[in-house]
């Protein structure tokens, strides 16, 4: 479940859901409203997941195993990743769309900032000493830190 | 030796522990969050293996959470067997698929919907809304459910 549920943050639900023909038509006030409330409502299912992972890590974490820890801690790390690195390096389009949101401080900035924290909180509950994740995770926020 | 609290789903939670892959490639590519958890459940994806059309598995998954959603409200829902339970997780998974636009004619709040059924079987109760202010308490007490999501870590 908890996999799953990193599927609200793909790529393709940050679209508008007019694809193409949205690029040519988004002046037009009717469907900047749209675009407006599609981007609501996929924050809000972002945040949510991320209430989910953070009651989750906080209810739970005192029973969790090593396999446990590791599962969680590299979904969060991949996530984090897809949606820092990836997306904006990756996907030109979707680099304007998160370059014009942050100039914004809208709600694309609110998911990133949440999905670190939740990320770095999980990390520092983990305790993890294993050296190769380590160098990972130094890799990747390395990556994150760099995102103009 | 610890007795853990009713932890569902927890050979789910943990995939397959020997999947690495996804930070390790063997082709240098580094796997996505997203590939990663499609892996995890592609092996028992009823529902991709048995229905190709999309207006159809859109529906499947829509009255699957319509029904859950019901019973919920209701106090009458419970799991009938662990298998029960990874089935219907896994339609409902197949709901939380990009684009999340295609279930548009359906209604916006399936995917809340969705996420507030998980958050239900993780946790063991939710919050849901009925009409505009009001929200229902729903928690899981039925004792078969609880022993069967229950785990002991040692």
């Amino acid at each position: 479940m908890l996999s799953h549920m990193t599927f609200v943050f793909d790529r393709k639900n940050f679209s508008p859901n007019v694809g193409e023909l949205f690029k040519n038509l988004r002046d037009i006030p009717s469907l900047k409203i749209v675009e407006a409330k599609h981007r609501e409502d996929i924050r809000k299912l972002c945040i949510q997941v991320l209430d989910i992972y953070d009651k989750f890590l906080n209810k739970y974490h005192k029973y969790f195993t090593k396999a446990t820890w590791d599962f969680f801690v590299k979904l969060l790390m991949g996530l984090t990743n897809y949606q820092l690195e990836v997306l904006s390096r990756l996907c030109p389009l979707i680099n304007v769309f998160i370059t014009n949101s942050t100039k914004q401080n809208d709600s694309v900035t609110v998911i990133f900032n949440r999905l670190l924290v939740t990320t770095f909180n999980a990390w520092i509950y983990s305790g993890i000493t294993d050296v190769k994740l380590w160098g990972v995770f130094s890799d990747y926020s390395r990556q994150w830190m760099n995102r103009e | 030796m610890l007795v853990a609290p009713p932890l569902p789903l927890h050979d789910c939670l943990l995939g397959s522990s020997k999947e690495t892959r996804f930070l390790y490639p063997e082709t240098g590519i580094t796997h996505l969050a997203c590939q990663f958890s499609n892996r995890l459940t592609k092996d028992a994806n009823f529902l991709n293996d048995t229905v190709t059309n999309p207006d159809v598995k859109v529906n499947i998954i829509f009255d699957v959470y319509s029904s859950i959603t019901a019973l919920l409200t209701n106090g009458d829902f419970s799991f009938k067997s662990k298998g029960h339970l990874k089935f219907v997780i896994e339609i409902l998974g197949n709901g939380l698929i990009p684009p999340l636009s295609k279930f548009s004619k359906k209604g916006q709040k399936v995917h809340r919907g969705i996420l507030r059924i998980y958050e239900y079987v993780i946790f063991g109760s939710v919050e849901l809304s009925q009409g505009v202010e009001k929200k229902v308490l729903v928690r899981h007490d039925d004792p078969k459910v609880a022993d069967l999501l229950s785990l002991r870590v040692s």
